[in-house]
């Protein structure tokens, strides 16, 4: 004579929930005795390490550009609510993973992982392309010494000098004002490559001045006519043209290699996106015969 | 006769002794002074304050009196909030970001601007303006600067026209504190002092007469500091108004001015010797503002009042050709000749040459100078030359010195006062601006 087997499997469904029981009293007794801290440090000590690494890349880059602040004043101050929200954002990560709340504390941490791209471009804002507009940017005072120190023959090389300065600088800065979170890269783009052909024109225009000036002094003595140094005058401004023309195609070859490594990133995407679609056709043309039956023939390998 | 319609500028004078600009004073010969605006009436002159009050002073008691007329003052025109004929506001050049103008109904006016500024070869900032016909002044108070935008130059300007690279004159106040007198024409020297130090809530004014430029500053509107000039030859039709940029033309800056007047009419100077374009001055101290029109080694020809005049060489002391860059004074005692460019060739002159102008061209002049060190020289070969100083100017004897709007001087035995008018050596003259009484020294 045997249990009835209804009464059985009763027994092994109460053991199994008793079992299930102990377990997660069990577990919780084992999380009980180690504390957050510890369980999380390697989270903690991350999330503190970024903060503050970017804590020290804001006060570097602000030191930098005190003396600029008449054009980098507005950005400073809006790139440091940028970096003040990610840091914040990490110390709040690091202290719920020290209250144990390991759920909030990833989403805080993952918050401010994607934040990092965006503060990257309010860093490149800065530093690639506002600074170096104050440092083209020509002041009065400048001009104004500059200009009483040129020699009379220089004085037109120095007046195309300055307006290539503010032509570069204002370059510059439009490239500054369309660096944003989610600007048009190929906009972008383009105002980048006028700027950075704005500024190889200004350092053209400065040699010139400069060569024109020394010349101008070397050649003290207009009793000294140009037939009498013709040869050896024409020799100098050769060369110094062969000097712009080197300058000028070394930039043009510089935008080909953007370009081209522009062309490359896309390239490599496209082929990525292709790749993977012809995987998930293959996937989906795999899984689709096992879900309806198919009268179809079966396709000629 | 009409009365004498000129507003006294001062512009050589260091005027820290309350001497009103657009005013004309009085001085007496026991010692008073009195200003306000003075006129002519039978054996006197009359001097209104600017409370009314008026003082009449009997001409026997004069020792120099400055002439001055109502100055044709003319506030910022306002209207629906911006500015009303004859004024305009306009950006200049290629600035970053559009300017804009807002005038309350005081005449308060808030400017926002960017740009580069008013120097090098060619401009951009916001100006406010309104024609200017010949000489005069523009006048503003600079109120505030709004620190919370970017760093803003503010100033007053008379400029020959909206070109980017037009001949210009401004009195500014820039972000580093300091009040300075910018300038582009060709002839002028650059300017390359500090300025002086000032700060928002200073007047600033800027005072054209005939080729001089002059900027002033005062800390209430009343007592005026000269701070710079500069000699710019401009044509008479000129636009007077307020500049106002930002540094590097990023941003837009913002700055309040209130009071701002234009004053139109030609401005005497309170100092004898100088003032004149083109002329001559004699040995005896005689001064006549004409066009020279030929010279040789006996006699030389002056244009003046529509007449030719031929006057013995040997009585010049200065044949004055074109505005001279450096005031006379500063050559007094000496002889040669004073370039345009400000160079002097010190010597003898020992010979001089002017052919007229013909053809279209200017005169030719051609003038010989001596000098121990430098030998012979013909300084007007390479060179325009601006005045030639022949000779040094004899002690005056005529007790009064009178001087007429065009600038010239003339020594006189007696002088009438009349409500028709006053009457120079038994001559009426109809535009004295000043009469100065010789006082025997003790």
């Amino acid at each position: 004579m045997g249990t009835a087997p209804g009464c059985s499997c009763r027994w092994l469904l109460a053991l199994i929930v008793m079992l299930q029981l102990c377990g997660a009293v069990w577990a919780q007794d084992v999380a009980k005795e180690t504390p957050p801290a510890e369980r999380f440090a390697d989270n903690i000590r991350s999330a503190r390490t970024l903060a503050k690494s970017l804590n020290d890349e804001y006060s570097q880059m602000a030191g930098d550009l005190q003396p600029y602040l008449a054009y980098a004043g507005d950005d400073l101050a809006k790139t440091k609510e940028v970096y003040a929200s990610l840091t914040s954002d990490l110390e709040n990560a690091a202290a719920k993973w020290e209250q144990g709340d390991d759920v909030a504390a990833t989403a805080l941490f993952k918050k401010a992982q994607q934040g990092l791209a965006p503060r990257d471009v309010w860093r490149t804002r800065l530093t690639q392309w506002r600074r170096p507009q104050a440092e083209l940017a020509p002041t009065e005072d400048w001009c104004r010494q500059n200009e009483a120190g040129a020699r009379p023959a220089a004085l037109p090389d120095f007046r195309r000098l300055v307006a290539a300065k503010k032509a570069a600088a204002e370059a510059c800065g439009a490239v500054a004002d369309a660096t944003v979170p989610g600007a048009d890269p190929v906009a972008l783009n383009e105002l980048k490559e006028k700027a950075y052909a704005a500024r190889v024109e200004s350092e053209i225009a400065n040699w010139e001045y400069h060569w024109a000036n020394r010349l101008d002094g070397m050649w003290f003595d207009k009793g000294v006519t140009k037939d009498e140094i013709e040869k050896p005058l024409a020799a100098l401004l050769l060369s110094q043209q062969e000097l712009i023309k080197l300058e000028r195609e070394r930039i043009t070859h510089e935008r080909r290699v953007r370009e081209a490594q522009v062309a490359l990133t896309k390239a490599e995407q496209g082929f990525g996106e292709a790749f993977w679609a012809a995987v998930r056709a293959r996937e989906a043309a795999k899984a689709a015969p096992a879900t309806a039956p198919s009268t179809a023939p079966a396709a000629e390998k | 006769m009409r009365r004498q319609a000129i507003v006294t500028a001062g512009a050589w004078t260091l005027l820290m002794c309350g001497f009103l600009m657009g005013a004309g004073s009085v001085e007496t010969l026991d010692g008073k002074a009195y200003r306000g605006e003075v006129s002519v009436d039978e054996g006197a002159v009359v001097v209104r304050a600017e409370g009314g009050a008026e003082v009449r002073v009997p001409g026997e008691q004069l020792r120099h009196v400055v002439f001055s007329s109502a100055p044709t003052s003319a506030p910022l025109a306002v209207s629906d909030g911006g500015v009303a004929k004859p004024w305009t506001s306009q950006d200049i050049g290629g600035v970053h970001l559009p300017g804009q103008v807002d005038c309350d109904a005081s005449g308060a006016v808030t400017i926002k601007a960017s740009g580069w500024g008013a120097w090098g070869d060619a401009d951009s900032l916001r100006y406010v303006c309104r024609p200017l016909n010949g000489d005069g002044q523009i006048t503003a108070r600079i109120v505030a600067v709004d620190p919370s935008q970017k760093p803003v130059s503010v100033g007053v300007m008379i400029r020959q026209s909206l070109a980017l690279d037009s001949l210009m004159a401004a009195a500014c106040l820039h972000p580093a504190g300091e009040l300075r007198l910018s300038r582009r024409s060709p002839n002028a020297p650059p300017d390359l002092g500090d300025g002086v130090k000032a700060a928002p809530g200073t007047w600033i004014r800027l005072a054209r007469r005939g080729s001089v430029f002059a900027a002033y500053r005062s800390a209430d509107g009343k007592t005026w500091e000269q701070v710079d000039s500069v000699r710019i030859s401009m044509p008479a039709q000129t636009l007077a108004g307020l500049a106002a940029w930002t540094e590097g033309n990023t941003s837009l800056g913002q700055v309040l001015l209130d009071s701002v007047t234009v004053v139109e009419g030609s401005a005497g100077t309170s100092s004898f010797g100088s003032g004149i374009e083109q002329g001559l001055v004699l040995r005896d101290g005689t001064v006549w503002a004409g066009s020279v029109r030929s010279a040789n080694q006996n006699t030389l020809t002056l244009t003046r009042g529509g007449q030719e005049k031929a006057i013995e060489l040997s009585k010049v002391a200065a044949i004055i050709l074109s505005a001279p860059p450096v005031e006379l004074d500063t050559l007094v005692g000496k002889t040669g000749a004073l370039l345009a460019a400000g160079d002097f060739v010190e010597g003898a002159v020992s010979g001089i040459s002017i052919a007229p102008p013909a053809d279209g061209k200017p005169a030719q002049v051609k003038v010989t100078v001596s000098s121990v060190v430098g030998g012979i020289l013909e300084p007007g070969a390479t060179q325009p030359v601006a005045a030639v100083l022949m000779a040094g100017v004899d002690e005056p004897v005529a007790p009064f010195r009178v001087r007429t709007a065009d600038g010239s001087v003339q020594q006189a035995q007696a002088i009438t006062l009349a409500k028709s008018g006053i009457v120079v050596d038994e001559k009426p003259v109809p535009d004295v601006v000043e009469i100065e009484k010789r006082v025997a020294k003790p």
